[in-house]
């Protein structure tokens, strides 16, 4: 840079600042004015009075530059996040539902019930054993009632067999 | 009760009737699986890196407001103020993206359980019948040729199975595709916003290295210094050179023009090297500071490829079940590498 005076300086200062406002502005790479503004500082001469406060002004600029830049970009980001939060619920329902069919065809339920019949079958015989045979008339009740149950599901049981 | 051996010949014939029509071979939903985790991680370990980054910018322009003078001091507090925000604002932003990532990852489980169910039907069937023998037993009910039965049924079981997890299976392709290009194209999107941010941040992280606050001297006119005496010290060599040819018969008159050239040209090395000395730690943060920079770049491009693949792959699977041939999985499994990559690479450095 070849400015020897303050108004030079502050005038090739001012173009730059018109710069970075346009990128600002024009959402373009801050790339360019950024590095202008770095180069601004290194080349320009402090013992120049009040040149020193025009390096303090360009290194304001890039960092309003910088921020400017985060800022818009998580604008960007934010204005994204209905879609962003719609996606989410919309894949927990389809995992959902695509997890329960994979447990039916593995049959989970079918053999969850089989397995809790046969633990109910084990319940109630050992139910029955354990109430007496003497002359009391609600265990008599309550036996034949078990075996009523049992029963029942051996008649279920053949039926399924006879399908077999 | 009817005698199981009579139903053999229909069984056989099922079976048979099954073979003739061609399974549906179901896909390894393994590739899709994989990429979908590295996808996420890459979600994760960028925003993390950028979180840090704003973080560290915040930090830096408070301290550097420490020292700064009044004018300035209250500017650099603004900014730090502004930073802040800024940061809390992205992890909030940035969490919900990575939300989304876990969900996918999630669907990306619930579609291969379907086809895993599919290919382990006749396991399941065989668990079925096992269960239903244990419940014959406890009701004293004995079925003549059971273990038998429960083969046979279970083979079919398999094979129907397997049809019917290609049919949920393309179903559940079929409605998730749409969403699956959403995420493409959010995910890629906002993918392009960090990679801006990050830019951005390295930028800066890397003049508050230089800032003559941080640095304790001004970097820029050191930087000068060295350019401005290597210039002089070329400028020297050529002096140097002129003199001893000029000089060539007469050692003594050579010795005496060289002696004023070859002071300033020991001078000129200290001034470099002293300026050197004290450039070497800022150099060595700006490098780091850069090359982490690059780093996130990488991987910011990379996941945006990686994305793209992804929602590309999710589509020809569901051709591949249409159409019953094994899907392509190597532009998918190109890009997961990348991702992983370069995600290795910021982990390590870090």
């Amino acid at each position: 840079m070849s400015a020897k005076t303050f108004s030079a300086f502050a005038a090739a200062l001012h173009q730059i600042l018109d710069d970075a406002r346009t990128a600002i502005q024009d959402k373009t790479d801050i790339d360019s004015v950024y590095s202008d503004l770095k180069e601004f500082i290194v080349d320009s001469d402090d013992t120049i009075d009040g040149v020193a406060e025009l390096d303090v002004v360009a290194r304001q600029a890039m960092r309003d530059l910088v921020l400017d830049v985060v800022g818009s970009n998580l604008a960007d980001i934010a204005s994204r996040s209905a879609d962003v939060a719609g996606l989410e619920k919309k894949f927990s329902t389809q995992s959902a539902t695509n997890s329960s069919i994979a447990a039916g065809l593995r049959l989970e339920k079918v053999k969850a019930v089989i397995d809790a019949s046969t633990q109910t079958v084990a319940s109630l015989k050992a139910l029955s054993d354990t109430l007496p045979t003497a002359t009391d008339a609600d265990a008599v009740k309550i036996a034949t009632q078990i075996k009523g149950v049992i029963d029942g599901i051996t008649k279920l049981n053949t039926a399924i067999q006879t399908r077999i | 009760m009817k005698h199981p051996t009579r139903h053999r010949p229909l069984i056989a014939g099922l079976l048979a009737i099954l073979a003739f029509a061609g399974c549906q071979s179901l896909p390894d939903l393994k590739p899709f699986a994989d990429s979908t985790a590295q996808i996420a991680a890459s979600v994760r370990g960028s925003g993390e890196c950028t979180l840090t980054d704003i973080q560290d910018l915040k930090k830096r322009y408070h301290d550097d407001a420490k020292n700064a003078t009044a004018s300035n001091r209250d500017q650099l507090e603004e900014n730090a103020v502004t930073a802040t925000k800024q940061a809390n604002s992205f992890e909030t932003e940035w969490n919900a993206n990575i939300k989304m990532m876990n969900a996918t990852a999630t669907y990306a489980d619930s579609i291969a359980q379907i086809a895993a169910a599919g290919k382990d039907g006749a396991d399941s069937a065989k668990q079925v019948g096992q269960s239903l023998k244990k419940l014959l037993d406890s009701v004293g009910t004995v079925v003549p040729g059971a273990d038998a039965i429960v083969t046979l049924g279970s083979t079919v079981y398999g094979q129907i199975v397997q049809q019917m997890a290609g049919k949920s299976l393309e179903k559940a392709l079929g409605e998730a595709q749409p969403a699956i290009d959403d995420v493409a194209r959010v995910l890629g999107a906002n993918l392009a916003s960090l990679a801006k941010i990050n830019h951005a941040l390295t930028l800066e992280l890397v003049t508050t290295t230089e800032d003559a606050t941080r640095a304790g001297f001004n970097v820029g006119n050191e930087r000068k210094v060295v350019r401005l005496a290597f210039a002089a010290h070329d400028q020297l060599r050529n002096e140097i050179a002129t003199a001893i040819d000029n000089n060539n018969g007469d050692s003594a008159k050579r010795e005496e023009a060289l002696k004023p050239l070859v002071a300033r040209s020991e001078q000129l090395e200290e001034i470099i090297a002293s300026s050197r000395a004290k450039l070497v730690p800022i150099d060595t943060a700006v490098a780091t500071a850069e090359e982490k920079g690059r780093n996130q770049a990488y991987l910011l491009s990379a996941a945006q490829t990686a994305v793209r693949e992804w929602a590309a792959y999710h589509r020809e699977l569901l051709t591949a079940l249409q159409q019953k041939h094994a899907p392509s999985v190597a532009q998918l499994n190109a890009a997961a590498t990348d991702v992983r990559e370069f995600l290795n690479l910021i982990r390590k450095k870090s």
